[in-house]
């Protein structure tokens, strides 16, 4: 059975520096895969790679079992992948409203209006505090309020595939907590695939299947997330805890 | 008091046409952070359109409308060749490609057409109305400001409320967003340069026939009191544009009507330092944080 999305022999850097080293990973559909590592690992390059915006130097990325890795940036949310940036992404300018269309405008044809209309009406059935505040800005929502829209905004894209940059970054405790709880929902109720970076360990163990640990742009370890919490080694080696 | 309210009739028109210059640098500006110095020089060559489409079909109004459709294709191509490459160089560069591309449009229009000053018709009579004594406006007047108009609340609506309004605005604002979430970012900025040869091609049109006659640099003084109108507004602001435009046409109306047509240029450039030292970054730049 081929994986949603599979990567091979994965290079990429900026300018000649290379950041990542031959990467390979599976991700299979209707799972959590949590990438984790230290600052400066290559969290962010691997997710900014699988998204088109840096280039690949070597490697294969492959979706749904076709070739992506040269497919441009504004292709990828056509053929079902998403990402939320690092910082939540939100366009401040633009109300919450304008934002969550955004994530619909790459549909074309004569249903893609209703269609965005209905994904846009689940997004605020989801997010009520996203529901109350449809005409304020970007700049004008809290921490938490941004990272549901962002999150929000991507859904409605209906992606198979998301690729999540630290969902929790500065967020309270108890609002990451709500939004991890929203990522297991997802991906059971809608067999959305993320892959999920992130800084927060435990959080991320608690909610994914798979887990891998990068460092110095190499996965270092990878395997089951409930074997990686209890593997005390490897967090003492790797994740700082 | 009739003179009064000849001079704020007049400067409105003329402040109309400022303020399509002035929206016309702000779309670019906003978008690219190119301050596009050939605008004047872009409105001038598709005015010269308009006479020779005139000239071809025997109808005033073809050419009129000519002007406006080369105003879109000349802002697209001038993107697309001359900066396209250059949105990323240094202020400095752009600066440079922007008066290479005034010196190369004015230099071209006047090997075709020639340097000679030309009649150009108005589109309705200049001839102003009057009741009593009071000098009111002209039949030109009244379409400067009412296309202008017209004009920017089509420009607004397409912004605000059509889907592709919306990815021109994500991608001015956030481009690496916008293309994550497929939005074609260079052809929104071209689409962006189009609307603003478009909006500076009306502009021309307006404003050659009152008092400036058509040769290759016609507009650069226009396009120099435009350009007051968008720093006085805030150059990233649309509507600050428009509402300086309007300053910038009603201040310099009373300042040649009351202390003398010499006096205008230097009136421009006094109202430029007076805004400047209340509010550097113009009137209407309301948010400092431009990303997050």
């Amino acid at each position: 059975m081929s994986a949603l999305l599979e990567v091979d022999g994965l290079c990429a850097g900026y300018g000649r520096a290379g950041v990542l080293h031959d990467i390979a990973l599976r991700v299979e559909p209707a799972t959590i895969t949590a990438v984790l590592g230290a600052n400066g690992a290559g969290k962010t390059t691997l997710l900014r790679t699988l998204s088109g915006l840096i280039k690949p130097t070597q490697g294969r990325i492959t979706f749904r079992g076709a070739d992506i890795t040269k497919v441009p940036v504004e292709q990828l949310v056509h053929r079902g992948v998403t990402h939320v940036p690092e910082g939540r992404g939100v366009i401040a300018e633009l109300t919450v409203e304008d934002n969550l269309r955004l994530g619909g405008l790459w549909r074309r044809g004569a249903a893609a209006a209703r269609e965005t209309a209905t994904a846009v009406a689940e997004v605020y059935d989801l997010f009520e505090p996203l529901a109350r505040r449809r005409r304020a800005h970007g700049h004008q929502l809290s921490g938490g309020e941004r990272q549901m829209l962002a999150l929000g905004r991507a859904l409605v894209a209906r992606p198979a595939l998301m690729l999540l940059d630290e969902p929790s970054l500065g967020l309270a405790p108890p609002v990451t907590a709500q939004i991890m709880a929203l990522l297991r929902t997802l991906r059971d109720s809608t067999g959305l695939a993320l892959l999920l970076v992130e800084q927060n360990v435990h959080s991320a163990l608690a909610v994914a299947d798979e887990a891998l640990v990068l460092a110095v742009g190499k996965i270092v370890v990878r395997g089951p997330a409930a074997e990686l919490e209890h593997d005390e080694t490897l967090r003492h080696a790797y994740l700082g805890f | 008091m009739s003179r009064f309210i000849f001079l704020t009739f007049n400067g409105l028109s003329f402040g109309a046409v400022y303020a399509a210059v002035a929206l016309a640098l702000v779309l670019i500006w906003r978008t690219t952070r190119v301050l596009n110095f050939a605008q004047g020089a872009m409105a001038t060559a598709t005015a010269y359109v308009a006479i020779s489409v005139t000239q071809a079909t025997d109808s005033y109004w073809l050419g009129f409308v000519a002007a406006l459709a080369a105003g879109l294709a000349l802002g697209a191509v001038v993107r697309l060749t001359a900066f396209g490459t250059a949105e990323h160089a240094p202020a400095l560069n752009t600066i440079v490609i922007g008066v290479g591309m005034l010196i190369l449009i004015e230099a071209v229009v006047g090997m075709i057409y020639g340097a000679a000053n030309r009649d150009f018709p108005a589109s309705f009579s200049t001839r102003t109305h009057a009741i009593g004594k009071t000098a009111l406006f002209s039949n030109q007047n009244i379409f400067t400001v009412g296309s202008v108009l017209a004009l920017m609340i089509a420009l607004a609506a397409v912004l605000t409320w059509t889907p592709s309004g919306l990815r021109m605005r994500a991608a001015a604002f956030a481009p690496e967003i916008a293309r994550l979430l497929g939005v074609r970012v260079g052809r929104m900025l071209t689409l962006g340069w189009a609307l603003s040869g478009l909006v500076g091609a009306l502009a021309g049109m307006l404003v050659i026939p009152i008092g400036l006659g058509l040769y290759p640099q016609a507009m650069d003084g226009v396009f120099v009191l435009g350009f007051v109108g968008a720093v006085v507004g805030g150059l990233d602001s649309p509507v600050g544009a428009v509402v300086g435009g309007v300053t910038t046409g009603l201040a310099l109306s009373y300042a040649s009507g009351y202390l003398g047509s010499d006096l205008t240029q230097l009136a421009a450039l006094v109202l430029l330092v007076v805004v400047l030292l209340v509010r550097p970054s113009g009137l209407f730049s309301g948010t400092p944080v431009r990303r997050v």
